[in-house]
């Protein structure tokens, strides 16, 4: 980490400003019809085919959202503030009122931390995630959650307590364009910047909860836990085991993070309170990272279904832009060369992240220890930890998995 | 069916009355139209995510295929078949809710298609409870063993102890008397070990060497020295993301001076014998459900049934060569769709009122003719077990194609019933 000299260092993170700024109405617009096709989807969801890869609900929801609207906004910026079903008709309906309560200043982003846990545990361990119908009760109940508690503290409420917002702009931040698409750098420079505690423990959240959704595939977790991977019991069957998976993945990791932090400030001579809530960010690169080589293959298959029922959106046998019924296929995956394209570009990904975060780490602890000399000793355990996880996050990308 | 119609009709008609208009009589028109001739809805038990996604996607297309060669030919009993496909994740409690969904919400005729045995034996009871007709497409041998009930039934593809049994009498005579098993050390593994044991015994045979590998074992040389110098055939039947790994540490192990090897396609059902690492199989025998690659005396209803489902004479998909399908189980589902079309014309089926009269009907099958709906081959139906017997291939690779070298009789494939089904009430 300390290879690289300061200057350089500096120079990699120096941002040009970016004249991209999207006008309001042209958000409001986006988010408006965000909202329409939400409500679309989940009439599809309630009264559409039941077949989940046949339905445009999870579709859209797993691989339009979650698989590749995530890694996209780690590419691109924040994309969620614009296309997200909220913002615009709370524009358009509430937005001139003033908001009748105020979200009390000591809950701060812990609510955003709570329900972004609450997420990933749905992800993780919920026995059907991808049933239309659960699906669609799962969303509308959401949704105006959501807007029920914008209604309540104003449009800033949704940034700072709903899940997929707290997500996007913390993996916009991985952009070359920083989460707010308004200046440009490095990928990542956007990382190196200090957090409040509950959106710094976000970060190492979205870090542990991908690797355990990783993690938990493994013939290694199925063998820890007595599970054949050969005849998986079914995601009903390990919803329990999957959900103290990953609290737990998520409490090691912080408190794996937390002790590097303590050995760092005390090696290098910092306090540790400000470089955890620094140096925290930085895992977001690995973290978006291994989001798109975790959903490659999925998203590889699944974006032809995708495409397939935007062609026959009620499973009909209709043929709409000129595509309907199409042979799903998975012949890549019989097929060496493309195998091995994909495992290249898998452990791109993930290098790739690595080296972006090992950079922005180092940008951010040159500032936060006192000299160079201790700069250099207190990046130590910060090196040995991220060099640690690039190990574990290739070695997961090749594990055997089952389920 | 038609006592919900003339429910819905009489309701209807009561609120025609009361509303005292005429807007809802065209409504009511066509209901009173249609009584008789509705649709028939299949519902399909779908293994869409989880382990069983491949077996899946091909069960699906088949299902789609047979269904469209279904109603092209004027439906069952004149009235058309809709398919309603739900995703039971591959998972056993899934499954039950999944029928109870089929039962409650859809309100389907009958259900068909699981594969995976642990999700079988999962739902089978509550398609009991509910009193659904159950076709399953499963292979296990968990419905002639008595363990299900009489809702159950498996008429499309032949369980594996009638497939292992049958696998006994060539061996023996053709490739070696002393056989080697490895298996993965759980119920699937179990079956093979147990019945094959006892098969290949009664031809002369032996089992000298039983090596279960635990099923999260990712390598395996190390289980190889277990393998007795003397023996003439290694029985292998891994499965998993494994299996390449498996297979590519055997042949670097014997280095093509082993003993003959002896598989069952299972293994490698969705996988190109072109992968990397599954050249060391080339001269290994494999047990097929059928042929995957077009034999020379391919049959004209085997050739209708690739094209119709859109398979090639090397078993892959026609618009991808390399998206190889689940060829020696998923006529299984074609030739359940067969059995459910002739079972419901038999009995008259009308409505769910007719259930017991459908699974009697079935029950009374017995010999089935190689046909464009049994394209696999003649089978021989047992009523009293609830399960099928047919011919089973044994297929050698050379130049990496699966070469046939025998067919089983269906006599090969009997043994004496476990259970007889038709003792049990409705």
């Amino acid at each position: 980490m300390g290879i690289l000299p300061p200057p350089t260092v500096a120079a990699l993170f120096r941002t040009r400003p970016l004249r991209l700024t999207l006008p309001s109405w042209l958000s409001t617009a986006t988010s408006l019809l965000s909202t329409v096709v939400l409500c679309a989807l989940l009439i599809l969801g309630t009264v559409g085919p039941p077949d989940p890869l046949a339905n445009l609900l999870p579709l859209t929801i797993w691989t339009g959202v979650w698989a590749i609207g995530v890694t996209a906004c780690a590419l691109f910026g924040d994309l969620w503030r614009h296309a997200n079903p909220w913002s615009g008709l709370y524009r358009v309906t509430l937005g001139t009122l003033p908001p009748p309560l105020r979200w009390p200043e000591r809950l701060g982003d812990w609510a955003g931390l709570a329900v972004l846990m609450g997420v990933f545990a749905f992800v993780v361990a919920d026995p059907a995630p991808t049933d239309p119908r659960r699906l669609a009760v799962i969303v509308t109940l959401y949704w105006v959650v959501v807007f029920g508690g914008m209604a309540l503290f104003g449009e800033h409420w949704r940034p700072r307590a709903e899940a997929l917002s707290v997500l996007s702009r913390l993996m916009g931040r991985v952009s070359a364009l920083g989460a707010r698409g308004n200046r440009v750098a490095l990928p990542g420079w956007d990382t190196a910047r200090a957090m409040r505690m509950p959106m710094a423990l976000a970060c190492l959240a979205i870090l542990a909860a991908g690797s355990f959704d990783g993690l938990k595939e493994t013939f290694w977790w199925m063998g820890l836990n007595g599970i054949n991977p050969l005849e998986f019991p079914g995601r009903s069957a390990v919803r329990n085991l999957s959900l103290v998976g990953l609290f737990g993945a998520t409490l090691t990791m912080v408190a794996v993070f937390a002790a590097t932090i303590a050995l760092s400030a005390r090696m290098g001579g910092a306090s540790p309170g400000p470089l955890f809530r620094a140096v925290a960010p930085t895992v977001l690169p690995i973290a978006a990272g291994y989001h798109a080589a975790h959903y490659l293959v999925a998203t590889l298959v699944e974006a032809q279904y995708l495409r397939a029922a935007l062609g026959d959106p009620l499973d009909t046998g209709a043929r709409l832009f000129g595509a309907g019924r199409v042979a799903v296929t998975t012949g890549f995956l019989n097929d060496t060369a493309s195998v091995k394209a994909i495992w290249l570009g898998q452990a791109g990904l993930v290098v790739a992240g690595h080296v972006l975060s090992v950079l922005a780490c180092h940008y951010v602890t040159l500032r936060h220890f006192p000299d160079r000399r201790g700069a250099a000793r207190g990046q130590i355990p910060l090196a040995v930890f991220m060099l640690g996880y690039t190990w574990f996050g290739l070695w997961l990308l090749a594990a055997a998995r089952g389920a | 069916m038609t006592t919900r119609s003339a429910l819905t009709r009489r309701t209807a008609m009561a609120g025609l009355a009361a509303a005292g208009t005429g807007a809802l009589m065209p409504g009511v028109a066509r209901m009173a139209h249609a009584q008789g001739s509705d649709p028939l809805t299949l519902g399909f038990q779908l293994h869409r995510t989880g382990i069983g996604a491949a077996y899946g996607r091909w069960y699906e297309r088949v299902a789609t295929a047979a269904v469209k060669r279904l109603n092209e030919q004027g439906g069952i009993a004149g009235r058309e078949v809709r398919l309603i496909a739900e995703d039971d994740g591959t998972d056993p409690r899934r499954g039950a809710e999944v029928l109870e969904r089929f039962a409650n919400l859809h309100e389907v005729d009958l259900v068909f298609g699981p594969l995976y045995s642990h999700v079988v034996i999962g739902s089978a009871p509550r398609a009991g409870e509910l009193k659904m007709p159950y076709f399953v497409v499963s292979e296990g041998h968990h419905v002639a063993s008595g363990m299900l009930n009489r809702y159950t039934l498996q008429p499309g593809i032949t369980d594996v102890k009638s497939q292992v049994q049958s696998m006994a009498p060539y061996i023996a005579g053709n490739v070696g008397k002393k056989v080697a098993m490895i298996y993965p050390d759980f119920a699937f593994g179990h079956d093979h070990r147990d019945f094959f044991t006892q098969a290949i015994a009664a031809q002369g045979g032996e089992v000298i060497a039983q090596i279960p590998i635990p099923p999260t074992e990712t390598t395996f040389t190390r289980y190889f020295p277990q393998i007795p110098r003397d023996t003439d055939v290694v029985y292998h039947v891994m499965v998993g993301p494994a299996v390449l790994t498996f297979v590519r540490e055997l042949g670097e192990f014997f280095g093509g001076r082993g003993p003959e090897l002896f598989g069952f396609i299972d293994s490698l059902e969705a996988v190109s014998l072109s992968s990397s690492g599954l050249e060391f199989l080339e001269g290994s025998y494999f047990w097929e459900g059928m042929p995957r690659f077009a034999q020379p005396d391919q049959t004209e209803h085997e050739a209708r049934y690739r094209e119709a489902v859109g398979v090639d004479e090397n078993g892959a998909s026609v618009s991808d060569p390399r998206d190889v399908s689940t060829y020696a189980h998923m006529f299984g589902v074609w030739e359940t769709l067969s059995v459910i079309k002739a079972g419901m014309e038999t009995s008259g089926y009308t409505g769910p009122s007719d259930r017991p009269a459908l699974i009697e009907a079935v029950e009374a099958m017995s010999d089935i003719p190689l046909s464009d709906d049994h394209p696999q081959g003649d089978k021989i139906f047992n009523g009293r077990t609830h399960q099928v017997f047919g011919r089973q291939s044994i297929s050698r690779v050379e130049d990496g194609r699966l070469v046939r070298v025998h067919e089983t009789s269906i006599e090969d494939t009997l043994y004496e019933d476990e259970v007889d089904y038709t003792t049990q009430s409705f």
